[in-house]
């Protein structure tokens, strides 16, 4: 009996043992997680900051169209394509490299600095021409022109033996295995870009198009004298009202003032001025003491938003 | 011993209890937050039930659940608040005094506004989706729906929530063209304001989002009847459209203890500082979340960022200091557009809606403004946190203030 009491004891102490070591586990935890709370709002705070700053740099946008500029390469070029580039990259380095040297550049801001006094430079006849080529200079400069025209020529006509051979191993395959080109695509080949078709343009976003206004819910579209509207008519700027802008507001919409009109129109602004909302139609009924009924007879187009256009208030809006 | 007594245990007075707990010495302060009932809904969740997306059960908890054990809940009707004598009288006849109010009521559907809404049809062809019970009920409705024209007819501004209308109109496309039936529905979105879109960017960034999927819209409609019977909608300007379903987003008033003690306007709303959230003609009164007569949304992460700005000017207000933090109007949300894609919208006062990445300027995750997927799952993973860190009180690592960082001014 008294063992048995023990061993019970004991597994208590045992449960409790583990139940503290959870307990205290779940403390850990929760406490990790009240410190790395402030920690992410920091560290989200400045990479926000951060990445603003390279978002107002344009960082990007840029990006944006390099992933367009990459999307081309993919469609326009294969795989292979990309392998043979990497192999070429070398000689291209190279040649860009010898055309960067110092002295080549120099050469060249030298030779393309004639363009900056082109209308002193006579023009040349055929006497002319040969004239000049007593100067030491230019049969130097001919002699090097004459020498790259050599060399380019060469390389054509490796380039061309080169694919007549490739031409004629075709050629040989294809006699031999004759049937197979009748084969269906493989539905893999890739379209080729050609350079001819310029990409279509992308389209600007929409909201650029009919709007290029900062932020803020009220941009102007207009100034009337002095008064600055909105796209859709409304005054930007609700404190620019006047009684005889009202008027004139109120031909515009097709509304000839009387008293009972006023009524309302007072009633609105002086709710706007509390509220900063532009009251709907229930709201007016009770601030103006009128009906619905009353209201549509008074402002018979959509009451609400031409009421508060007379009165110069903000278009009643939803969030969006 | 001092005491902040909170009326209204939902999404803005939960937050403010548990987070007020924490930072008030208890042995100073006691605090009392005050509903009528244990059952906390998940609000943004009614959107879904329609659709079959998420169960009831997921959508409710118990109130006591949500509340730090340290906060004295009480769940009991409130009768009035009599602001001259400091105190709230409860259902019951006893009566709490206070040093602090907060003014959490919320704001709550009133479709007896609309003469005829609640008549022949309620809840079987005329439905709303603002309560649980109206959402159960529009889902039996559109899973035994085969054809014919539903509309969505909002009955006035403010409501809760203002894009949850939109959200219904473009799920509702998305569900009816995975069952195969969309060309045998109609689907009509009737506002009282111009359009769907009132702001100038949304206009022209979104403003195709309804033509593409073949939704009407019926703008400045402004609803004068329904009648249940010969299944008609009618505007005061004449306009009369017939319908086989209609979703109506009801008129939305302030809890009815505020106009009952009389401290609200016509609506029920409650007239609060701008930037202060003060209560403007109550001493040491504040006003969070719906309650507010606010031009600011009544949402959500509306609550949660001006419960940021309150947790300051309380402290400063006990310290009896001037109250330094401003609301700025600040709101965020996803918007559901359909297909598993949604979009999302930051703005605040004097911002608009603008397109760009959130919150990480150029990297997101979420994007403004546009539909994709990262960002319904931002809407789903916000179920979470909203029962775990935001009704916690928790800290988000999100600043209470609307930043430019990210967006495109355009």
């Amino acid at each position: 009996m008294n063992k048995e009491f023990t061993t019970i004891t004991e597994r208590l102490d045992t449960v409790l043992e583990q139940l503290a070591y959870l307990t205290e586990r779940q403390r850990k935890q929760e406490e990790l997680i009240a410190e790395l709370t402030p920690i992410a709002k920091l560290a989200l705070g400045t990479a926000t900051e951060k990445l603003d700053q390279l978002d107002q740099q344009g960082y990007f946008a840029f990006g944006k169209e390099l992933v367009e500029v990459a999307k081309k390469v993919i469609e326009g070029f294969s795989p292979q394509d990309v392998h043979e580039l990497g192999d070429a990259v070398v000689q291209i380095l190279q040649a860009v490299r010898a055309m960067t040297q110092p002295a080549v550049l120099a050469v060249a801001a030298d030779a393309s600095s004639v363009m900056d006094d082109a209308a002193a430079v006579k023009p040349l006849g055929m006497f002319g021409m040969v004239r000049a080529t007593r100067d030491d200079d230019v049969q130097k400069g001919m002699a090097i022109m004459i020498e790259v025209l050599r060399r380019i020529g060469h390389g054509a006509n490796a380039v061309a033996e080169k694919s007549k051979q490739l031409e004629d191993k075709k050629a040989k395959l294809q006699l031999a295995l004759g049937s197979r080109k009748q084969k269906k695509p493989l539905g893999i080949e890739r379209k080729r870009l050609t350079a001819g078709t310029p990409a279509a343009p992308r389209p600007a976003p929409a909201a650029q198009a009919s709007c290029a206004v900062p932020a803020g819910p009220q941009p102007s579209a207009a100034v009337i004298d002095g008064i600055a509207y909105t796209a859709d008519g409304h005054l930007v700027d609700a404190t620019a009202w006047t009684r005889r802008l009202g008027e004139t507001l109120a031909q515009m919409q097709g509304v000839t003032l009387t008293d009972a009109h006023w009524a309302v129109l007072e009633a609105a602004r002086a709710d706007y001025e509390t509220t900063a909302v532009s009251p709907n139609i229930r709201r007016l009924t009770q601030i103006a003491n009128v009906t619905t009924k009353d209201l549509y007879a008074l402002f018979p187009k959509a009451p609400g938003r031409t009421i508060a256009k007379i009165a110069g208030l903000p278009k009643p809006a939803g969030c969006l | 011993m001092k005491r902040i007594v909170i009326l209204g245990a939902g999404t803005a007075g939960t937050a403010m209890a548990n987070r007020l707990v924490r930072l008030l010495p208890e042995d100073e302060w006691q605090l009392i937050l005050l509903d009528r009932d244990d059952v906390h809904l998940y609000q943004p969740g009614l959107l879904f039930l329609p659709f079959g997306m998420y169960r009831d059960d997921e959508l409710t908890r118990s109130r006591t659940r949500t509340v730090d054990p340290r906060v004295d809940l009480r769940l009991t009707p409130i009768e009035r608040v009599e602001p001259d004598t400091r105190r709230v009288v409860l259902g019951n006849g006893e009566s709490v005094g206070y040093d602090f109010l907060i003014l959490a009521t919320g704001s709550r559907v009133v479709p007896e506004l609309t003469p005829g809404l609640t008549g022949e049809g309620w809840r079987t062809s005329a439905h709303d989706f603002y309560t649980l019970e109206g959402a159960r009920a529009l889902r039996r409705a559109f899973e035994t729906f085969t054809g014919g024209r539903i509309i969505i007819n909002i009955a006035e501004m403010p409501i809760k929530c203002p894009v949850a209308p939109l959200e219904l109109a473009f799920l509702a496309d998305a569900y009816f063209t995975q069952r195969g039936l969309r060309d045998k529905v109609e689907i009509v979105y009737a506002t009282p304001l111009e359009g769907p879109f009132t702001k100038p960017v949304c206009s022209s960034v979104l403003g195709n989002m309804f033509g593409n999927r073949n939704i009407q819209v019926a703008g400045d409609f402004n609803v004068a009847a329904v009648d249940g019977r010969a299944r008609r909608i009618s505007a005061y300007d004449g306009r009369e459209l017939e319908y086989d379903l209609l979703v109506s987003v009801p008129v939305h008033n302030g809890a009815e203890v505020i106009t009952k003690s009389g401290l609200g306007d016509a609506g029920g709303w409650i007239p609060t500082d701008k930037h202060t959230l003060t209560a403007t003609r109550l001493p040491n009164t504040f006003v969070l979340g719906d309650a507010t007569d606010l031009p600011s949304s009544k949402a959500g992460a509306v609550a949660h960022f001006q419960a940021d700005v309150l947790t300051e000017n309380l402290i400063a207000a006990i310290d009896d200091r001037p109250l330094p933090a401003r609301f700025d109007g600040h709101a965020n949300c996803f918007i559901e557009t359909g297909h598993g894609k949604a979009m999302l919208i930051d703005f605040n006062y004097d911002t608009q809606p603008l397109p760009g990445k959130f919150p990480l300027p150029g990297l997101g995750p979420f994007t403004l403004l546009e539909e994709t997927a990262i960002n319904h799952w931002g809407k789903l993973a916000f179920k979470w946190i909203y029962w775990n860190v935001l009704l916690a009180g928790k800290e988000l690592p999100l600043d209470h203030r609307m930043l430019m960082a990210g967006k495109r001014a355009v």
